[in-house]
């Protein structure tokens, strides 16, 4: 059964595309998020010193929600689909995170949740480790109730990194979470890339929010979804119906 | 260094006011720098984490907390050259302002600079594993299936092509998710280039049916390739190999075409070689069942009771002495509609096997030793013409049906030119035909989430023919101008099966009844002419019908309780058979039995499982003792047979264990298995100097087997190399009557040793290396014959730059440990270009460089030692150019 939320959809058609012809640095990471087997290639592109885009784009995005009976059980329950397809864009000079997410009905469509920069207290440490034969050091900090290890290169001299994570005097080059879920290492660095690739710094949205609105709109929808298979569910004798926990990936890795 | 820190400590003391460091960054005009970072260390005191602070918008502002004898402040900014400062016993309770400037860096043309990671060579996800190819290849590689065996938990068998992935045969290869190779999958292993494919992934618990999941047996591994990127569309590869083989042209050809559509996935290949490869998935020289398919249909092929086989040494593609084999074959399937595919495989092979042996036979018996000699010459042409169709329809959601529709025709003409004893020549001829015509038809319905059923029909009609002459033919001390041998095996069979497949709460379970109908036929003539010695010619001919009919009923479960397991099953069979012949022969039976099996294990983990079993069969043995007048097989053998409708009892007792830790590339299986066959088919032989009679007739004798099978493997990670240890033992004794002997009981105790170690370093160097031990002891009274032979195999791998590979591979065979004089050494290089990213590659092969003509190859049983010298393939250079489009 496939569970539609219909959405006032107002899409801001903003699009101005830029040829940056000072891509300085592209950096391929290998970015998985282990409790769904997600395995992805996710790119870093430092557009010049005020934006970089960092871009995880999956091929195929099939909305494959399912109800799921336990064999021999009435046991149900919904699993959603899980999407890592995005672009979080980092504004340097208003120190501000823009980022581009799929939609969790309609996944060909993104909201724009707008986050701040800077927001990690890392503390550095005088540990190194060769990555892709750049010497790193390694980094601590908590990132939204999550314990993180970054190595950053002093030699790469971005303040930059993948997903939201930024402000270490060098490019994160690898991160992972302190539970190990979350493991993002690069895999492939090219600097002042021979081929310029055309980037879009905005995306047509749905909606827009700051972080903690979202974290409340996401958790409203849960509840709306929760009650609505307890009602398709009411006329089946002996139905446990398990709670559809929270499965949009940005919760469980920017949790609040 | 104090001297700096003094100095600029005066020079900044003025502005220096506190603890907090603070400051502005400006270009050399003025503008703001957006983003720089300010590292603060202590040149002194080491032991202190750094500190730091991102400027934002041309502005840091940082309150320092570590204490600092001299501190550093590194200013770094991209693009511009980077400042350090230090100040010497910094005041705590002071703020430091500074107003810096940065220089930018000197324009300059900057080059593309790309650094890569390797690509993770494995990746889990669930059941399935999947491999990265190009972690696999050490430059050595050509086809699919030689990258293919160096991927943890897949196995390639050398001889037959056939894969294995953690220890369990592979149903299938699927090429892109879909089935098109069916179980000749070699057809691909053995031809698609290791360039077209990007990664390859096994799958655990496959099942082909969608509507099967969860229900039946779920042991099945499958692997599926996954083409690279740019390989959609029409695409393909041609590889051409020339060079000189004996002044002669050696050639090796291949055309692979794949074309990938939405609705359509086609494979087709076709090749020409004369340097002793096989591309198909057909073994033409030892008639070796080289694919699953062909065991799986083992019992309704006919017997050939002419063997022309050919015997060759265990030297793969050197143990001919020529070839000239044309393959081909065309894959396809296509998607009808959402509900149906349709699939058509078609091969053609014509082939010229070329061989020349000289056999020596010593035969002792008690006082009374014999020794023969034979000088063949074969000349083997094999065709053969494979046609199937495979239709697949959904017919709703819970129901499908599938239909299989083969023809085959296989004619052979062999011919051998003899030297008998070295005394008289003797010349014959083989040809056979084979046809196969059978159609299989599988209807599926889920009943419910818990419950299935299934029907299969199989007609099949089998016929193979067989004419031997010979010229001439000694029959004890006769001697004939001429022996004719004409053979008709034809066989019809009919089988209807359902199953009702189940499962309650995690126990699964199944339900069947099947009904085979069986009709054989074996005619056969026997023709001596222009008798030498003026003797009336001997007059044979069968002519015997063999017809069962078999109605089972049984059932199998699979019990679980957490990681044990116990599958028991029980099968009741009403069998009615039917032997008679044209001369009043008749025996007729009817027998009812049990056939039980039990299965008990234990799933300890995701990686270890060890399971033992007992099982009880009862085997129908008599479809290749049909003859009761004598038929002749060869030059030198006639035999025989009292046919029998006894079955034979089989008791067969299992241990497993098998542990297989991809993770960390290790593997071991432990495989012990006896067996106590009660009743088979005993020989009665007369040898002499210039001819065998054997005739076989069933006794209820014991016969018991024993072997043991033992596989390691670990990939060393510290000294990046791959250990493969396998041992195995085999014990079988059997009796038999030779030249009017009393029953000899006999023995013969097999052990085999094969160690195989191969680096897998990135730099320029790999090797492989590899020992094999076999030790052969027949004993019977007072008689032992010991054959003992040792291989070692060692190839080194030099990467002279990114795109040349060299491989040297040097073999060294000793066939008789106890005759150290007869050894043999091979030398086989190989230098190979391919070019990074390029769609070209170059190979030059140099094979068998010290030009070995023969090989002497030794063997024994319980009356007899053998030497079998074959001539091998000689020399040859071939220059291989290969292009992908």
């Amino acid at each position: 059964m496939k569970i539609k939320i219909v959405f006032a959809i107002f899409i801001i058609l903003v699009f101005f595309t830029i040829k940056l012809q000072a891509q300085e640095i592209i950096v391929n990471y290998r970015f998985k998020f282990l409790p769904e087997n997600l395995n992805r290639v996710a790119s870093l592109a430092i557009l010049n010193d005020s934006v970089s885009v960092f871009e995880i784009n999956e091929k195929e995005v099939v909305n494959d929600e399912k109800i799921e009976q336990a064999e021999g059980t009435n046991d149900f329950s919904v699993k959603l689909s899980v999407y890592l397809n995005r672009k979080i864009i980092k504004h340097f000079n208003n120190n501000e995170v823009n980022a581009y997410i799929p939609d969790d009905v309609d996944e060909k469509k993104y909201n724009l949740i707008i986050d701040t920069l800077n927001a990690i207290n890392w503390q550095l440490s005088n540990e190194t480790k060769n990555i892709l034969k750049y010497t790193c050091k390694k980094a601590l900090g908590t990132f939204k109730a999550f314990k993180f290890t970054a190595w950053y290169c002093p030699d790469l001299i971005y303040t930059d990194g993948p997903w939201k994570f930024n402000g270490l005097p060098g490019l994160i080059l690898q991160l992972d979470r302190d539970d190990q879920n979350l493991q993002v290492s690069a895999i492939e660095i090219i600097q002042h890339p021979a081929i310029k690739k055309k980037y879009t710094i905005t995306e047509p949205y749905l909606n827009k929010f700051n972080w903690p609105a979202y974290v409340s709109y996401m958790k409203k929808y849960y509840e709306k979804m929760n009650n609505m298979m307890s009602a398709v569910f009411a006329n089946v004798e002996n139905a446990t119906i398990n709670e559809i926990s929270i499965n949009l990936i940005d919760l469980r890795i920017d949790k609040k | 260094m104090y001297k700096i820190c003094i100095i600029l400590s005066l020079a900044f003391l003025n502005t220096i006011a506190g603890q907090t460091i603070t400051g502005s960054l400006t270009d050399s005009i003025g503008n703001k720098i957006i983003a720089a970072t300010i590292v603060f260390s202590d040149t002194v005191n080491k032991i202190n984490n750094e500190e730091f602070v991102i400027s934002s918008k041309g502005y840091f502002n940082k309150t320092l907390t570590n204490n600092y004898t001299c501190l550093q402040i590194n200013i770094k900014a991209n693009g511009y050259k980077s400042k350090l400062f230090f100040i010497n016993n910094p005041d705590k309770a002071k703020l430091y302002t500074f107003s810096i400037i940065l220089q930018k860096q000197v324009d300059r043309v900057l080059e593309e600079v790309i650094v890569k990671a390797d690509k993770k060579s494995m990746l889990f996800n669930g059941d399935t594993v999947t491999y990265n190819v190009k972690s696999f290849l050490t430059g050595d590689e050509n086809k699919l299936q030689e990258v293919l065996k160096k991927m943890p938990g897949i196995d390639v068998d050398d001889q037959t092509g056939k894969v294995s992935y953690k220890g369990k045969e592979v149903e299938t290869i699927n090429l892109e998710g879909d089935n098109l190779f069916g179980k000749k999958y070699t057809t691909a292993t053995k031809n698609i280039n290791v360039n077209m494919v990007e990664k390859v992934q096994a799958i655990d618990h496959y099942y082909e049916n969608p509507l099967l999941k969860g229900l039946g047996n779920n042991d099945k591994v499958a692997l599926n390739l996954v083409l690279k990127k740019g390989n959609r569309g029409l695409v393909g590869d041609l590889s051409l190999g020339l060079g000189n083989i004996d002044k002669k042209i050696a050639a090796d050809v291949s055309y692979n075409l794949l074309d990938i559509t939405k609705n359509i996935k086609s494979y087709a290949t076709l090749s020409y070689n004369n340097i002793g490869a096989n591309y198909s998935p057909f073994d033409k020289i030892n008639l070796n069942l080289n694919n699953l398919e062909e065991l799986d249909e083992l019992s309704l092929n006919a017997p050939k009771y002419i063997s022309d086989n050919i015997f060759t040494p265990p030297l793969k593609e050197k143990s001919i002495a020529g070839n000239n084999d044309y393959y081909i074959n065309y894959n396809g399937i296509k998607k009808l509609n959402d509900r149906g595919k349709i699939k058509f495989n078609l091969y053609h092979i014509n082939a010229l096997i070329e061989s020349a042996q000289f056999f020596q036979t010593t035969n002792v018996f008690g006082k009374e030793r014999i020794t023969t000699s034979d000088n063949n010459l074969l000349n083997k042409k094999p065709i053969q013409w494979l046609g199937e169709i495979n239709f697949n329809y959904q017919l709703t959601k819970k129901s499908s049906l599938e239909y299989w529709g083969k023809y085959n025709t296989e004619p052979s003409n062999t011919t051998i030119e003899g030297f008998k004893n070295n005394t008289f020549s003797v010349s014959s001829n083989i040809q056979s035909t084979n046809h196969t015509n059978n159609h299989k038809i599988l209807y599926t319905n889920r009943l419910n989430n818990n419950s299935l059923v299934q029907t299969k029909i199989i007609f099949s009609d089998n016929s193979v023919g067989q004419q031997l002459h010979l010229t001439p033919f000694n029959f004890g001390d006769s001697i004939f101008n001429n022996g004719d041998q004409n053979n008709l095996f034809s066989k019809n069979i009919f089988t209807l099966k359902s199953e009702l497949l189940g499962r309650i709460r995690k126990n699964k379970y199944s339900i069947h009844a099947n009904a085979d109908f069986f009709n054989n036929r074996f005619v056969s003539e026997t023709h001596f002419t222009n008798s030498i010695n003026q003797l009336k010619p001997p007059n044979y001919a069968n002519n015997i019908w063999y017809q069962f009919k078999k109605y089972s009923i049984g059932s199998s479960w699979q019990f679980a309780l957490n990681q044990f397991y116990i599958d028991p099953s029980i099968k009741l069979t009403n069998l009615t058979q039917k032997l008679l012949n044209d001369s009043g022969f008749n025996i007729a039976d009817n027998k009812l039995f049990v056939e039980p099996t039990l299965t008990f294990g234990i799933k300890a983990n995701n990686n270890l499982m060890i399971s033992a079993s007992i099982a009880n069969e009862q085997n129908d043995l008599a479809d290749n003792y049909l003859n009761i007048d004598p038929i002749v097989t060869d030059a030198r053998n006639f035999n025989y047979n009292t046919p029998s409708i006894s079955l034979q009892n089989k008791m067969l007792y299992s241990f497993n264990m098998s542990y297989f830790d991809l993770h960390k590339q290790r593997s071991m299986m432990i495989i012990l298995s006896k067996s106590t066959r009660i009743g088979d088919y005993f020989q009665y032989s007369e040898i002499s100097k210039n001819s065998s009679i054997t005739k076989s007739a069933f006794i209820l004798l014991n016969k018991n087997s024993f072997s043991t099978n033992l596989n390691f493997k670990q990939y060393i990670s510290i000294i990046k190399h791959q250990l493969n240890v396998d041992y195995s033992y085999s014990s079988l004794n059997y009796f038999n009557f030779i030249n009017n002997s009393i029953l000899r009981e006999n023995r013969v105790n097999n052990h085999f040793f094969n160690c195989l170690l191969y680096s897998n370093f990135k730099n320029k160097f790999n090797y492989k290396l590899s020992f094999g031990f076999t030790h052969s002891m027949y004993t019977s009274q007072q008689i032992e014959n010991l054959v003992q032979s040792f291989t070692n195999t060692t190839k080194l791998i030099y990467k002279i730059n990114s795109g040349f590979y060299l491989s040297l591979k040097s073999s060294y065979y000793l066939p008789d440990m106890l005759n150290k004089s007869l050894a043999y050494l091979f030398w086989d290089y190989q230098l190979n270009y391919k070019p990074t990213k390029s769609k070209f590659n170059i190979t030059l092969d140099f094979n068998n460089i010290l030009n070995t003509h023969s090989f002497k190859n030794i063997s024994a049983n319980d009356y007899s030692t053998s030497s079998y010298t074959t001539a091998i393939f000689p020399r040859y250079i071939l220059l291989t150019s290969y292009i992908n489009f």
